[in-house]
């Protein structure tokens, strides 16, 4: 069992500057935990905490039960992948694997045996004696990973263990992890400021911002039901388009224009201020004469698989856009007829920017 | 979200947990939990080396110098006797610290001269760099004892090498027991220790000449400047932390020299290459005296003059604004 | 434009080899003063060796106690260098890599007494040595030769410290490794650059060094290299073919040194010295 619980873990850098506040996080055993948010918002100083690298102002850290806060680093029976790698540089790839095991006091034998056999199901058995300089980067990369594999930990770390790679490569190492995952079953906890890393790979995702946790919760959860604008703005790409809303009786007027309130959200108290969040997917283009609404089209981008365009929305600051079939045609400066998903509707608090409570979720 | 912890829900502390949980003593101290068994044990022997081998002496020094000490008598308090009479009434000492500092001024100047010469005559492109590289170095690795043999052999008046070519080139007049004659034997001296250091001085220009932001020089190129206009109003202006960095470390180390005057004039002829060093070297150890209080006292003086030259030179010379490139 | 370079390769050719001459010169000199004998040599100051009296190195070595001399600063040296690598470099892997008060101050406390005249502890550690008992024993001068050069190994070793990614560190640490050995395995192997540059240089200085020879060393059976060939010098001083054999003795090793690692040496020192 490898569990992993944080409980109201916080860093702070002398006693002005907190970079992690009050983080409670439980990550079950065999989870593959994505911790995403973007810079500066305090998800490598929390994995760090993890891993026993930065010392823990307050709160306290579990690891299977076992309380680790003063746990030195080399105890906690964790593995971490580096974002620069962290090879070393004067050791072959078969000793930067061995490194963590002569540790164990296990027999010279046994070592080799776990770094081959390691070794052949990343395909680094051919590059055994090179030194780290030798190699690409894709190739270090794997190796920094082989060295955390072949520890058998109970957990691994993952810091942005992809970003150096250039795209194509990215793409089939993701495909790469999520299946040892699904071989080894470990713990894994993967920091990433890449949301498409997040949704392919995590089993659940936190989104950090600013030093605490914004949302925790399955992929699709978190996609489908976003705690706040700013996580609403995080995921998906395009992002969710973020109008100015006003909820008057059954009404939910945008602009100039209005449609029937949802309803999920029949329990709002009438207010001239929300924020209506409706992705870009879930928008209907309706041919003329249906629709609730009606935009004025600013571009169209047409990029083979779908058309993207942007609109205006009379009386409406920001532009929507929209995700429209590939064989769409329209025009810059058409007038055209739009429908919003009535599920996917999301309402946000306009000065909380908090998602606003559904007779259904509570 | 069922996932998250109740955040009303504060864990109940384990009794063996309650240890885990309290900052190390000391940790308030080295800031940040860094390892202190470890930095102790990486610090300290260095520190202890300093300590018994460089504080405690220096302290011991200074503390001598109010005493006289002699062998198998009492040590006598004598207050600032020591310092009073060195500064006051000792003309050798001050004679001494005449010739050190002409040497730690004119020895750097040649040097770092010759040696700007000579890193960029490589510079410049003179074909077979690394060889005179490599050949310019080695008199700094010759133990002062070496050099001094053999500078007395070149500078010997019967069959020395410098005597020798003037008889030779009918210049037979100039000749003279450069040495032993009390008028030129500081400046053949200063000779010899810029023969052995402007090799290094040149090694360290010529890194810094090639570490040169290439863009400056070749917009300079571009302004149409001048070989020697670039020369003196852009490159040496750029070298110019280099060059105070070496002028400074060149000039403490004429300021303690004391092996190649020992292995040749020993301080004469007639005081003419007695150099502080020296002075206290012979106070301390050679006459019969035996008293090690006043040399003590003479070095720590010493100290202090070379501390005000040094903190002198860096202000003279510090660079007022950083030059941004 | 290449004729202005051609000019000035022309006025700085002559500088550069009258130079050459001037530095290369004197030791050729000696090479052949090494092989003559004193007679030959007062007759003819400039001639060649011929014939070449290889035995006189021979002659040194056993008959004038310059194998003692040798084996004296070898020993003393040895033993200096080696301790002063693994003290300074555990010094220089603390400081750099390690945030702590007082950090800086150690720093500058070590630093500072490159500036320190020699006279200022000569006369006390004089003193010190007596009374410890370390008068006149090699131990007394390996122990003062490793503090004087202390500050310059950690001067260098420092800040090519400095530059080694925190990473590395934490990865060793990660993988169940201790301070301590995280230093020895992974800070002082990839730092051996620096390092290496650092042995050769204090291995130079500290062969060549003098003056604390001179004063803290009594007895003639435990005098290194520099004093024991003074002594000659006094001793036989009209001997120039000896004395010169004498320095060439021990020039050779110096040279040997630097015509293997010369490059590297040159490296570490004006990697220190450029700002």
């Amino acid at each position: 069992m490898a569990t992993v619980e944080l409980e109201s873990v916080s860093k702070a850098y002398g006693s002005h500057r907190a970079v992690v506040r009050d983080v409670n996080l439980r990550v079950e055993d065999g989870e593959f935990m994505v911790l995403l948010g973007p810079s500066g918002c305090g998800k490598s100083t929390t994995l760090r905490m993890i891993a026993g690298l930065e010392p823990i102002t307050e709160g306290r850290i579990r690891i299977d039960g076992r309380l680790m806060n003063r746990v030195p680093a080399r105890d906690r029976d964790i593995a971490m992948v580096f974002q620069s790698y962290a090879l070393y540089p004067h050791m072959t790839v078969f000793d930067n694997m061995a490194f963590g095991l002569r540790r164990r006091g296990l027999s010279k034998s046994e070592i080799t045996r776990k770094v081959n056999s390691t070794a052949e199901g990343l395909e680094l058995s051919l590059l055994l004696d090179r030194r780290p300089f030798a190699l690409s980067g894709g190739q270090r990369q794997r190796v920094a990973l082989g060295r955390a594999i072949v520890r058998e930990p109970k957990v691994f770390l993952l810091d942005e263990p992809l970003s150096n790679l250039d795209a194509a490569l990215r793409a089939t190492t993701r495909n790469e992890l999520v299946k040892l995952h699904q071989r080894i079953r470990t713990t894994m906890i993967y920091v990433t400021h890449d949301q498409v890393e997040a949704m392919t790979m995590g089993t659940r995702i936190c989104i950090m911002s600013a030093g605490r946790i914004v949302q925790i919760g399955h992929p699709m959860e978190v996609y489908r039901d976003p705690a706040n604008t700013f996580v609403a703005r995080f995921l998906g790409s395009p992002a969710m388009n973020l109008l100015p809303a006003g909820i008057a009786g059954d009404i939910i007027s945008i602009g100039d224009q209005s449609l029937s309130r949802p309803v999920a959200y029949r329990g709002i108290v009438p207010t001239d201020r929300v924020i209506l969040g409706i992705r870009p997917e879930d928008i209907t283009l309706r041919p003329a004469g249906q629709g609730a609404l009606q935009a004025q089209v600013v571009t169209v981008a047409p990029l083979g698989a779908e058309t993207q365009l942007s609109l205006t929305l009379a009386g409406v600051e920001p532009e929507v856009i929209v995700r429209a079939p590939r064989d769409t045609s329209c025009e810059p400066g058409q007038t055209v007829r739009l429908d919003f998903d009535a599920s996917s509707i999301r309402l946000f608090d306009a000065t909380t920017e908090e998602r606003m409570p559904t007779v259904l979720h509570g | 979200m069922a996932s998250e912890l109740p955040l009303t829900r504060k864990a109940a502390i384990l009794p063996e947990e309650a240890d885990l949980l309290r900052p190390p003593r000391l940790s308030r101290w080295f800031g940040e939990e860094q390892p202190i068994g470890a930095v102790v044990q990486f610090l300290l022997p260095a520190l202890l080396f300093y300590a018994v081998f460089t504080t405690y002496p220096v302290v011991l020094t200074v503390w001598d110098s109010i005493f006289t000490v002699l062998p198998n008598r009492p040590t006598r308090f004598v207050g600032l006797a020591n310092y009073a009479t060195v500064l006051f009434q000792d003309d050798t000492f001050w004679h001494a610290v005449h010739n050190t500092l002409i040497w730690a001024v004119f020895g750097p100047a040649m040097e770092i001269t010759l040696a700007l010469l000579l890193a960029l005559a490589l510079y410049a492109g003179i074909p077979g760099s690394r060889i005179f590289r490599l050949l310019w170095f080695t008199p700094v690795l010759m133990s002062y004892v070496v050099v001094g043999v053999i500078w007395m052999w070149i500078y010997n008046y019967d069959w020395g090498v410098i005597d020798t070519l003037l008889r030779l080139v009918g210049l037979g007049s100039l000749a003279r027991a450069w040495l032993g004659d009390p008028a030129v034997a500081l400046p053949a001296l200063i000779v010899v220790t810029t023969w052995m250091w402007t090799g290094f001085n040149m090694i360290v220009l010529l890194a810094a000449f090639h570490s040169l932001p290439g863009e400056v020089i070749e917009a300079a190129e571009l302004d149409h400047c001048s070989w020697l206009q670039k020369l003196w109003f852009i490159m040496i202006p750029l070298l110019r932390p280099t060059i105070v960095n070496l002028f400074i470390l060149s000039f403490v180390g004429k300021m303690k020299v004391f092996d190649l005057v020992w292995v040749t004039t020993r301080g004469g002829p007639l005081w003419a290459t007695e150099t502080v060093s020296t002075y206290v070297y012979k106070r301390a150890f050679d006459w019969s005296t035996f008293d090690l209080g006043y040399p003590s006292a003479i070095a720590c003086i010493w100290f202090v003059i070379v501390l005000a030259c040094v903190t002198v030179l860096s202000v003279i010379f510090r660079q007022r604004r950083k030059l941004e490139f | 434009m290449p004729w202005r370079r051609r000019i000035a390769q022309a006025l700085l050719a002559p500088v550069v080899l009258l130079y050459t001459l001037a530095t290369v010169g004197p030791f050729v000199w000696i090479v052949v003063l090494s092989l003559r004998i004193t007679p030959d040599i007062f007759r003819n100051p400039y001639g060649a060796p011929v014939p070449a009296h290889w035995e006189k190195y021979a002659a040194a070595w056993f008959g004038s106690n310059y194998d003692v001399y040798f084996f004296n600063s070898l020993l003393v040296v040895g033993c200096a260098v080696a301790i002063l690598t693994v003290v300074g470099a555990m010094a220089a892997h603390a400081l750099a890599r390690y945030r702590f008060i007082g950090n800086r101050f150690c720093y500058f406390l070590i630093f500072s007494t490159l500036i320190f005249p020699p006279q200022l502890i000569i006369i006390a550690l004089y003193q010190i040595l007596i009374e410890y008992g370390l008068f006149d024993t090699r131990i007394g001068l390996v122990l003062v030769y490793v503090s004087l050069n202390l500050p310059i190994t950690v001067y260098i070793l420092e800040g090519f410290f400095r530059r080694l990614p925190s990473d590395l560190y934490d990865a060793a640490r990660m993988d169940g490794y201790s301070e301590m050995l995280v230093f020895w395995k992974v800070s002082f192997p990839i730092a051996w650059p620096a390092i290496s540059a650092t042995i050769i240089l204090n291995t130079i200085t500290l062969w060549n060094e003098f003056l604390f020879a001179i004063v803290l060393i009594a007895d003639d059976s435990r005098r290194t290299l520099p004093i024991g060939i003074l002594k000659f010098m006094g001793d036989q001083g009209n001997d120039v073919g000896m004395v010169a054999t004498g320095l060439m003795i021990s020039v050779v090793p110096v040279l040997l040194i630097y015509a293997f690692f010369s490059e590297k040496l040159i490296q570490g020192i004006t990697a220190g010295a450029v700002k």
